[in-house]
């Protein structure tokens, strides 16, 4: 295994089926370490694929789910070091706690410190999350280095959070991949002012992704946001979820039982502040992240009311009700928030229960079903603004998110079936459609109905591009019709995915070269057997035959004729010979596999099936060459390799071997010697005890059919009727279950022989 | 054969783009843990059939 081969192949399933083979020779715990690589594998892909804050919770749960014995908990130090720098680095993509430092001064002492110990800021402690701020001297881990500075766009929540006394400021980066950034560079730099719009077709490369996509572009083009809302609610899900793994991690992981369960006293029953006493680093991370839940929830609540209301004021307003429905109607809305907020401030999610929540979605469904009106802040009450400003200036802790930004055009449409509502024609002069097409008949199918003109590829698909090639190559030979005149292949550099791409490329050439030796070893196709047949005849006028088609027949009759064993068609040999224009009669051979002529017999023993060397080991080869020496006056032992084995006998038999016991790898040397000198020593003594006998060498059937040809120069056809008596004799005997159900099969085949001889 | 892979017919445009900093880096790790799942399945797997030649030979 190595990691570039195995792990940058083409496709999970490949490399599913390569490995499954072999894991269940192995313990559970590298089952567990297998799993381990499927797992970071997969992240390999999220990181391409997924905005920041899905990697890390993909990543979070796969840390939370795995087992005592995965790499996560059983690793030397330097890989728990990178485990932890990779949870790190995944986290600062989202955020980061830094503590803000009031006066130059206090910096200077804190960079001091930092120096002083350069190491330990990235020295783990016992907790995964731990290490989000120093312990010593409470900066942040990360050095700001002003590439990574830049990167920082959005910084929500300005004011600093005091924790035991000390001021930290909280970057909060909620960014979208960039990935469906490059998705819509392209589809701004296809945007043109036309009457006519042009079909343009994206095509994802899973099902999951075609919403996210839909969502994107509506997000852009339609919404005019930046995604804002969903990344709100994705972090909050996320930091609801670490606070929660960061306590059991640290019931799990830390061996200090006495420190964790203090964390979880302090955390349950919070004691009054002790600005003296120095708490852990952890205990500050929880607390910085639960400032930040805190944060979001409120502004998230607010919002939630604040969209309620707006659906609500709008489908009654439309359906042309009163004052006062309107006031009765908000003021139910208010009581039912009230009640909720009391029973639980965090579950904004659940707006309603019971019948009223029936309402509500059939509230929602009657709004998307209307005509969305074209600026939204319209319905915005001013005293409803009003009211959010107020709530805005009470909260003196944080800063919110400017509520005028949070219009409810964030949300997400849904249809009844929970699809994304998404407009075609959102972007200027084109018609835009999503969908993904993993298999060919759909995507053929797709390109056939829509017609679509540009095509854009999410993910590098090789095989719908050489569809699409194929198509326009058809099309200008007089196929149907291709609409498509541009294709966008979306590729990140230097990951996975262009590994991927690479790497099918690679394969596809070498499925070429591979396709092209394979014709290269073909007879030639273009030679028509006739014309085959003339290179080895006698001249034209040498027959006495006449008439039409009787040049044909007697060439026929002229063309040198083997016997062939009938047990050795399971071989390339006798087709080879058929094509090089030999009459192949197959025949059951008492003596030899192949006849050539009455003196002239052929054994063939191929080293590849092991043949060879199970007929020497059983003594068999001995008594063949024994038969054949006493009937004929040139016997011939063929020995035949093939392509995939080295032309040399040594190899073949260890080859042998190795299929029949791994063990031989290990063998020492002298006694592989031992093997080889004993058929090289059986090989000669033969030749020793039969004079007359030949020993061939070929090393593949082209090369036997020609040295044949040599051997029949000269030599006059076999008789054949000197030959049939044995398969007669077997006939009427009845030697053999199998050769007699043999020959009643072929049966209409010797009658036609017998009719050709006479 | 060559027909087939010709793209003559149409225009075809690789968008490259190039991974952030940070992801370059998360890359690495992911790429290093990965490796390290390996040279440690190889180191076992090679063990296993030591041990079994092992055991063969003394079965002999």
């Amino acid at each position: 295994m190595i990691t570039e081969n195995d792990i940058f192949n083409t496709s999970l399933k490949l490399i599913n089926k390569k490995i499954r083979g072999i894991m269940t020779r192995f313990n559970l715990r590298y089952n567990r370490l297998f799993k381990d690589i499927f797992e970071f594998r997969s992240l390999l892909y999220d990181l391409v694929y997924c905005d920041s804050i899905e990697f890390y919770t993909k990543l979070m749960i796969f840390k939370r789910e795995a087992s005592i014995d995965s790499i996560w908990y059983i690793a030397d130090q330097k890989t728990m070091d990178t485990l932890e720098e990779l949870l790190k680095l995944s986290r600062n993509r989202i955020f980061r706690i830094k503590k803000e430092y009031l006066t130059e001064e206090d910096r200077e002492e804190a960079m001091d410190v930092e120096n002083r110990h350069p190491n330990r800021s990235l020295r783990s402690s016992d907790s995964s999350t731990s290490n989000f701020i120093d312990e010593r001297s409470g900066m942040s881990i990360i050095s700001e280095k002003a590439e990574e500075k830049s990167e920082f766009k959005s910084n929500w929540i300005k004011n600093p959070i005091k924790i035991d006394g000390e001021n930290y400021t909280m970057d909060v980066r909620l960014d979208i991949n960039f990935k469906y950034k490059g998705l819509i560079e392209i589809l701004k730099s296809l945007s043109k002012k036309t009457e006519s719009r042009i079909p343009v077709w994206i095509v994802a490369p899973e099902a999951r992704m075609v919403s996210k996509i839909k969502k994107v572009i509506n997000n852009y083009f339609s919404k005019k946001d930046d995604n804002i809302i969903q990344q709100l609610f994705k972090l909050k899900t996320l930091l609801e979820l670490t606070r929660v793994g960061a306590v059991n991690n640290l019931s799990q992981v830390s061996t200090d039982t006495t420190q964790t369960n203090q964390i979880f006293q302090e955390k349950n029953n919070p004691k009054p502040k002790n600005g003296d006493s120095k708490r852990s680093s952890t205990e500050k991370q929880i607390k910085a992240e639960d400032f930040l839940l805190d944060a979001l929830t409120r502004d998230l609540i607010k919002f939630k009311k604040n969209y309620e209301k707006l659906m609500m004021i709008h489908v009654l307003g439309y359906e042309g009700a009163n004052e006062q429905s309107l006031a009765e109607a908000l003021e139910s809305l208010e009581e039912r928030h009230r009640i909720q907020e009391e029973e639980d401030p965090l579950l904004f999610t659940h707006l309603s229960n019971g019948k009223s929540e029936e309402d509500s979605s059939s509230f929602k469904r009657r709004f998307d079903q209307l005509e969305k009106p074209s600026d939204p802040s319209l319905l915005i009450f001013p005293e409803q603004k009003k009211v959010l400003n107020k709530e805005d200036e009470k909260n003196d802790k944080y800063e919110v998110i400017d509520p005028e930004k949070l219009d409810f055009k964030t949300f997400d449409v849904l249809g009844d079936e929970g699809e994304v509502i998404f407009d075609a024609h959102q972007v200027e002069g084109l018609d835009i459609d999503v969908n993904c097409a993993n298999v060919a008949y759909t995507r053929l199918d797709y390109i056939a109905q829509h017609k679509p003109q540009i095509v854009i590829l999410f993910e590098p698909q090789i095989s719908l591009l050489r569809e699409i090639m194929l198509m326009k190559r058809c099309a200008k030979y007089g196929g149907k019709p291709c609409s498509i005149t541009q294709v966008h292949i979306l590729m990140v550099q230097n990951s996975i995915e262009s590994a991927i791409y690479l790497d099918t490329i690679q394969r596809e050439n070498n499925a070429f070269v591979s396709i092209l030796k394979e014709r290269s070893a073909l007879p030639q196709l273009d030679d028509d057997p006739e014309s085959r047949i003339k290179k080895i005849l006698p001249k034209k006028g040498e027959s006495t035959r006449s008439g039409k088609g009787a040049g044909f027949l007697a060439s026929l009759s002229t063309r040198p004729i083997i016997l062939v064993d009938k047990r050795e068609f399971n071989s390339p040999l006798p087709s080879r010979l058929y094509h090089d224009g030999f009459i192949v009669i197959p025949i059951l051979l008492e003596k030899g596999d192949y006849i050539l002529s009455n003196n002239l017999v052929v054994e063939r023993k191929s080293v590849e099936t092991g043949d060879l060397l199970n007929s020497i080991r059983s003594g068999r080869l001995e008594n063949q060459l024994t038969n054949m020496c006493k009937s004929f006056a040139r016997p011939v032992l063929l020995i035949e390799f093939s392509e995939a084995i080295d032309f040399s006998l040594e190899p073949a038999e260890i080859t042998k071997f190795q299929q029949n016991a791994a063990w031989m790898n290990d063998m020492s040397i002298d006694k592989k010697d031992t093997y080889r000198s004993n058929v090289k020593f059986h090989l000669s003594l033969l030749c020793m005890k039969f004079p007359k006998l030949t020993v061939i060498w070929s090393k593949s059937p082209e090369f036997t059919s020609q040295i044949f040809r040599r051997l029949k120069e000269g030599a006059p056809d076999p008789d054949i009727k000197n030959f049939l008596k044995f398969q007669e004799d077997a006939e009427t005997k009845g030697e053999g279950d199998a050769i007699v159900v043999e020959n009643k099969e072929n049966e209409d085949d010797l009658q036609d022989l017998k009719k050709f001889l006479s | 054969m060559k027909d087939v892979t010709d793209n003559s017919d149409f225009e075809t445009y690789e968008s490259l783009i190039s991974l952030p900093g940070p992801l370059k880096k998360i890359q690495k790790i992911l790429m290093g843990l990965i490796r390290i799942c390996i040279e440690e399945i190889n180191a076992k797997y090679k063990e296993r059939v030591i041990s079994e030649q092992i055991f063969l030979i003394v079965l002999e």
